[in-house]
């Protein structure tokens, strides 16, 4: 019953987040025919280093593969999860809400309704990053073009690996903070950082979370990043069990 | 912790930064008693039961229920198998319906008794497809009643569970947890601040203030210790100093000097008498009375 209410508590927000996510990635996947012309166009353009950065997302769109990790993975994919992933950690199962009380009154242990929440909500995190990108493969054939399988269970694998560390953070913090907005707040800045760092401050590719996540190692050479993915998934366990301890030690 | 005793704290303390909520608590709870924790809003009374039911760990002392320690996580989880417990907000899950919320609290019962709920459900009248956020607060409570009741508890812990409820509801409630501890012989500890609920059920009572126990005992003990005692004198009434411990309060008004007493009541009438009263009363108080002396007494 306990996995039951971390549904109901769940359910609507991974519903609504399914359909974002699978109507980005299907409008982007099936709107690459008229994107594929605008590319050639924009390819033959003035030069200058405007055009310069242009002219590579051009060269990346390229191809459908190329499109796909520039556009819909990176620019899109990736951003739309994390805030999920945010949503989903900063209502931790025992934020200040009607019913927790109830809840703890129960016979069960603070661990246990802890790990029932926190194995549900990653459940539904990786299917919101897996199933948008299993369907890459199914629409691909209605523009026209072809999308490998084991690319789209790689990138979702690793949106899922290298992002579960929003999730433990915003989850951790939830238990800091008595309001929801907090933990959003700053989690979702330091993913702002986290972008910031990804353009601007070269890093080894292990600690470069925003390249971990959204698979560019793969995507380069076709090597998953592995080091990187146990590095940051490692990491968010550790996130996580942090805020398990605090939740145990917690007064209600 | 004596076996005897289903509820035990000793010398409990709780803070909160620089509140201290509860001061040295020690209460004992016997086993079959109906125990009324009476005070003040503020007195301690809800974070004395938080911690009991393991949502609040204590700053100092020990709490234990059935022997186990409260502030261990293990020992919380079978003490909460085998109480009922009503918190004081009726924190319930909104969204579920009465038959569906009914249904979740029983799955983690083994002892749940399905019986007794469709029995509460009829004589309660709960509308089972309705959601609990459309009930009313009396339909809430008596909800929050069932589910305490239903899971085979041999102690149920009930926070203020009449707060906001009418004089109606309040006293149906009452009664059906007379009712229930008359078949099933559960052991309940109660809070409250209204003192005629308390005087109504309970035949054990601790009254306390600023999170220590003032006053605690068996009520007819009580009512048969504590007298007020009545001097009248000739005069404005003399700022007596009586040798009698049993003294509680004093108070005088023109030629009347009133005098509380715990015990002893028949030596004060004899040293009042000796400091030259005209006339000496002693008759019995109210629990009521017993109350708001000590109340004023310790502010």
């Amino acid at each position: 019953m306990l996995w039951y209410k971390a549904w109901i508590d769940t359910r609507w927000r991974f519903l609504v987040a399914l359909a974002l996510l699978v109507c980005t990635v299907l409008g982007n996947a099936l709107a690459y025919s008229s994107v594929d012309g605008f590319v050639v166009a924009l390819a033959a353009g003035p030069a200058g280093p405007l055009a310069d950065k242009i002219s590579s997302i051009a060269q990346l769109s390229s191809t459908f593969r190329g499109f796909i990790w520039g556009q819909v993975i990176r620019q899109n994919l990736c951003g739309l999860w994390i805030i999920f992933a945010v949503l989903l950690g900063a209502d931790g199962l025992l934020s200040r809400r009607k019913g927790v009380i109830f809840t703890l009154a129960l016979p069960v242990s603070r661990r246990r309704l802890f790990s029932v929440r926190a194995a549900t909500d990653l459940a539904e995190l990786f299917l919101l990053a897996l199933i948008p990108m299993l369907l890459i493969p199914l629409a691909a054939p209605a523009a026209g073009q072809t999308y490998g399988v084991a690319d789209a269970l790689v990138h979702g694998i690793s949106i899922f690996l290298g992002g579960a560390v929003f999730y433990g953070l915003a989850r951790l913090l939830a238990t800091a903070f008595d309001d929801r907005w907090r933990p959003i707040v700053i989690t979702l800045a330091v993913a702002i950082v986290v972008e910031l760092c990804k353009e601007f401050i070269p890093m080894p590719a292990p600690l470069n979370l925003g390249g971990v996540m959204d698979g560019q190692r793969y995507f380069l050479t076709g090597t998953p990043a592995w080091a990187g993915l146990v590095i940051w998934y490692a990491i968010s366990m550790s996130l996580l069990y942090a805020a398990l301890r605090s939740t145990e030690m917690r007064d209600f | 912790m004596a076996q005897s005793n289903i509820v035990e704290t000793v010398d409990l303390e709780k803070h909160y930064k620089n509140v201290v909520a509860l001061d040295g608590l020690s209460l004992a709870v016997p086993a079959g008693s109906i125990y009324g924790l009476l005070g003040q809003n503020g007195a301690g009374k809800t974070t004395a039961i938080k911690i009991l039911m393991g949502l609040v760990r204590p700053t100092a002392g020990g709490a234990a229920i059935f022997g186990l320690p409260a502030d261990q996580p293990a020992a919380s989880v079978a003490i909460r198998q085998r109480t009922g417990f009503v918190s004081d907000e009726r924190d319930l899950y909104d969204f579920m319906t009465v038959a569906k919320l009914i249904a979740f609290t029983a799955s983690f019962y083994p002892g749940w008794r399905a019986d007794l709920a469709a029995r509460y459900v009829r004589s309660f009248d709960l509308p089972e497809s309705r959601v609990v956020k459309a009930l009313s607060r009396g339909a809430r409570t008596k909800l929050a009643l069932l589910l305490a009741f239903c899971r085979g508890a041999k102690l149920l812990i009930l926070d203020e569970a009449t707060s906001g409820l009418d004089p109606v509801a309040s006293e149906e409630v009452l009664q059906v947890l007379v009712g229930h501890v008359a078949n099933e012989g559960v052991t309940v500890f109660f809070s409250s601040h209204n003192i005629a609920e308390v005087e109504q059920i309970a035949d054990h009572v601790a009254i306390i203030d600023r999170g220590r126990n003032v006053l605690s005992g068996a009520l007819d003990d009580l009512r048969e210790a504590y007298r007020r005692i009545e001097f009248v004198f000739d005069g404005e009434a003399p700022a007596l100093k009586f040798h009698s411990t049993g003294v509680v309060r004093m108070e005088r008004k023109g030629r009347v000097l009133s005098v509380l007493a715990s015990s002893g009541s028949e030596q004060i009438v004899a040293e009042g008498r000796a400091h030259g009263s005209l006339s000496a009363q002693a008759r019995p108080v109210t629990l009521k009375e017993i109350f708001l002396d000590i109340a004023s007494r310790e502010r």
